[in-house]
């Protein structure tokens, strides 16, 4: 029993000592962390995020050449373009589903279609092509 | 029959088939296998003739190509330490020497970088082989931490005196 005891102990010392797999982050790790996590929301609804990721890069590269002021403006900026896209999103997501709805609407019916219309277009083709032939007894 | 009930059949299926194929295509999910990578690359930004021997406490130029193929945006962040054989990264847990220096990076979806750094070298508890060793950590904006991916890259190199 005494044993048991001691490799729990053990077990729980080695669990607690060992190296964990995440990192406190700074607060400007996670302003851009959550940019980057409501960019990434309209990103899923189709809207193109290419500019606030160029904005949220180029904050980094201002903060990590300790321009911090310039930096956190240039959060601000991403911070009001995602603002501005969210507004347009909804309609953008809509827009998405409706065109996929209708490309699958469409490729559908393509198998329809060929059933019922190659036949005739293939019949009106035919007669039309061969019309002036004169048949000889 | 005019139009011959074979052909016409054979028409007919590879219309189902191409229909079918294109729904398909057009209703799957936008990344089903979402992965990161890292990789070095040399001073040229190549692959390729790394430095071997290097100068205790010298620096030397290298290319850290970070990629995220997540499905969405990603905040990333390139650990570089200097480690032994005993103290490497798994793909589970990061290496546990102390961080030397570190970039970051935001990535959108299918998007790439490479960029040029100079990174000190020196030799690490009187060892003359040590692995340059380079980890690629994403942000989780939800839990507010950094999380690491268990991508990671290293460079062996001899230090001399």
């Amino acid at each position: 029993m005494k044993y048991a005891y001691t490799a729990c102990i053990a077990l729980l010392l080695v669990l607690a000592m060992s190296t964990p797999l995440v990192v406190q982050s700074s607060d400007f790790d996670s302003e851009v962390g959550v940019l980057v996590e409501e960019a990434g929301k309209l990103y899923s609804k189709g809207v193109d995020v290419a500019m606030v990721i160029e904005k949220l890069d180029n904050a980094i590269a201002l903060y990590e050449s300790g321009r911090i002021d310039e930096a956190y403006a240039a959060l601000s900026e991403a911070r009001s373009m995602i603002m501005d896209l969210s507004s347009v999103a909804d309609r953008v997501y809509y827009y998405n589903t409706l065109v996929k709805a209708v490309t699958v609407a469409v490729l559908a019916v393509i198998p329809i279609a060929i059933y019922l219309l190659l036949p005739r277009i293939y019949l009106y083709v035919w007669f039309k092509t061969r019309r002036k032939w004169i048949v000889r007894g | 029959m005019l139009l011959d009930e074979e052909v016409f059949a054979v028409i007919l299926a590879v219309s189902i088939i191409a229909s079918a194929l294109g729904i398909a295509l057009t209703l799957k999910p936008g990344n089903p296998e979402p992965f990161t990578a890292i990789g070095l690359l040399n001073e040229e930004c190549r692959i390729g003739e790394y430095p071997e021997v290097v100068v205790n406490n010298s620096f030397i130029k290298l290319c850290i190509y970070v990629a995220n193929y997540l499905g969405k945006p990603g905040y990333f962040k390139v650990v570089y330490r200097i480690a032994l054989n005993e103290t490497f990264p798994s793909n589970t847990t990061f290496s546990p020497e102390n961080m030397v220096e570190e970039w970051r990076v935001v990535l959108g979806d299918g998007e790439n970088k490479t960029f040029p750094v100079n990174v000190p070298v020196y030799s690490l508890r009187g060892e003359t082989r040590v692995a340059l060793v380079f980890e690629l950590w994403v942000y989780d904006g939800s839990a507010n931490t950094w999380i690491y991916t268990g991508r990671w890259n290293h460079l062996y190199v001899n230090i001399t005196v």
